[in-house]
């Protein structure tokens, strides 16, 4: 395959993010990781946003409650004295897949703006449990005072070390779902969305296929979820609030939906965006609203889009 | 004569007050095509939807297979050997033509629930895809999206997708519609070669090749049958020739 700018681009993209903290050590501003971290955590929910939203067709406006579950899930057990991290992050995928799993049993019986909906009830609820959660902060949150431990070596209170982790699991997740798009699972997955009539009566069930995408999309984002919560020792219901799960969607359109790299590209941009527009004034999202539009109509398909990007790349 | 394919009995559908199929009878067997014609409003679509499964019949039973499937979900009576081509084209229009194809290969296989190997790469689906292509004669349209054919030839996809889940019983809701003269000879030519194997029941407006092709004919008339047999009968029927070929001679 002869390599296209759009390749070109994505490769300096993700060398330039492996050489942030370098980069940070030599101007010794150690805030640049911080920012980095933050885009590469986000990256991954929009990349499981982007499998239900892009590819699947299902424009979920509560993705954020996957968030919020792995990072309690993170939270609650460390405040109970657990901080083994295979426990932590089992129970946040696990959790994130069984909610993702109950929410698609009742909202992927519906379509369009229901979908959109249900799925924000759903979050909402998740959102007002954690409100309520008074043993746990209620409003206020919840402080994590140890961080996940897995191995001896892996030291997660270490910034640099964590920020590699979360970039080297970002780069999994991005080999995975560019599998996953191009297996049969994925080929499927993007039937339905273009004609969901049509696979049906080639004997898809439609629904079960959708859910276990759903399902999936869920685990990966609360993965997301409980590495946010190392990353900011903190959780609160915040994380969940559906301006999150906006945001979500507003860095998949941005980047490019139903595209590989896009979803990481729109996380980096949001990122960098909110940071420099919100430097220059209070509301930035003012500025911040009519980019989101030009780069949408001009791109088609987002950043990659105008990248030259072609669906499915 | 063996059991029917599809065995239909007092099939019945009211939409409110109106009474879109009441009580048809009508059989399909291996090998045979059977029109269903009427004029519109008559209840054609309405049974071809209770056949494939959009819509829940009021009373009757539909047996395929010796087996009622009038309460199965769309997609096992598709795994049963049910195909369908719809009324307008339905198709995946951005996939390319062996895509399209392909998607209905791995429906077929059921086994849709693979995440690591490329669905593209799968060479026996591929071959596959191409040789029912070249069945309907699509050969040379393979890499092509589907939404930039002609209309014959997306006609020509519709069928080419049924076809690729092996039925028993393909479903062809007015598949001439909208078709060119020498578009739809070849069409004939291929919905006649394709019902020697199997059963096909055909929704048709086009008289010329309804009666080119089918063994059996039923007329609708208000959701009603009217008259059902052999066309030299269908054509001298008193009661056919007034409501309906009538308005044609």
């Amino acid at each position: 395959m002869r390599p296209t700018p759009r390749l070109v681009i994505y490769a300096a993209l993700l060398l330039a993010l492996a050489l942030v903290p370098l980069a940070a050590d030599l101007t010794g501003n150690r805030f640049y990781v911080t920012l980095a971290n933050r885009a590469v955590i986000l990256a991954l929910a929009a990349i499981s946003l982007n499998l239900i939203m892009g590819y699947g067709g299902m424009i979920s406006f509560g993705h954020a409650a996957y968030l919020g579950i792995g990072g309690y899930s993170v939270g609650v057990l460390a405040e109970h004295g657990i901080d083994n991290g295979w426990l932590q992050f089992g129970l946040a995928i696990g959790a994130s897949a069984l909610f993702a799993f109950l929410t698609g049993l009742v909202a992927l019986r519906s379509r369009g703006v229901y979908f959109i909906m249900i799925s924000l009830a759903v979050a909402q609820i998740a959102y007002f449990a954690a409100v309520g959660a008074y043993r746990y902060g209620g409003d206020d949150g919840l402080t994590i005072f140890s961080d996940s431990r897995f191995v001896p070596w892996l030291r997660l209170g270490d910034s640099v070390t964590f920020y590699y982790l979360c970039l080297a699991v970002l780069l999994v997740a991005l080999i995975l779902t560019n599998r996953l798009v191009n297996a049969r699972f994925g080929f499927v997955l993007r039937g339905i969305a273009a004609n969901e009539t049509r696979l049906r009566a080639l004997g898809v069930p439609v629904f079960r296929h959708r859910l276990a995408a759903f399902t999936l999309a869920g685990a990966l984002c609360g993965l997301a979820g409980a590495l946010l919560a190392n990353f900011a020792d903190f959780v609160s219901p915040s994380m969940m609030d559906w301006t999150r799960s906006g945001d979500l969607i507003v860095m998949v359109v941005l980047g490019g939906v139903g595209t590989l790299m896009g979803p990481v590209l729109g996380a980096v941009a949001f990122v960098v965006l909110e940071q420099e527009l919100s430097n220059l004034m209070e509301h930035w999202r003012l500025l911040f609203g009519p980019l989101l539009v030009i780069v949408v109509l001009a791109g088609n398909r987002g950043l990659d889009g105008l990248l030259g990007g072609r669906r499915n790349g | 004569m063996a059991d029917p394919l599809l065995q239909v009995r007092g099939l019945t559908k009211h939409f409110g007050g109106i009474v879109a199929n009441d009580a048809i009878d009508l059989d399909v067997h291996a090998g045979e095509l059977h029109a269903v014609i009427g004029a519109n409003g008559a209840g054609k679509s309405t049974f071809i939807a209770q056949l494939g499964g959009d819509v829940a019949p009021d009373a009757g039973t539909i047996r395929f297979l010796g087996r009622d499937i009038s309460r199965l979900p769309v997609h096992r009576r598709a795994h049963l050997g049910l195909a369908r081509t719809f009324q307008t084209v339905n198709l995946l229009p951005a996939f390319s033509a062996v895509e399209n194809v392909a998607l209905a290969l791995i429906a077929r296989d059921g086994h849709a629930f693979r995440f690591w190997r490329r669905a593209t790469d799968d060479c026996r689906v591929t071959a596959e895809a191409r040789a029912v292509l070249d069945r309907v004669g699509l050969a040379d349209a393979g890499h092509r999206p589907a939404g930039t054919l002609s209309h014959g030839g997306q006609r020509q996809l519709e069928i080419a997708m049924a076809l690729a889940t092996r039925p028993r019983l393909l479903l062809c809701d007015e598949p001439m519609a909208g078709l060119g003269l020498g578009e739809s000879d070849s069409l004939i030519a291929l919905l006649a070669e394709v019902a020697r194997d199997i059963g096909l029941l055909l929704v048709e407006h086009d008289m010329q090749a309804v009666f080119a092709l089918a063994r059996r004919i039923t007329v609708l008339d208000r959701g009603r049958v009217i008259a059902s047999g052999p066309p030299a009968a269908i054509r001298a029927d008193a009661e056919v020739q007034r409501l309906y070929l009538g308005a044609e001679a």
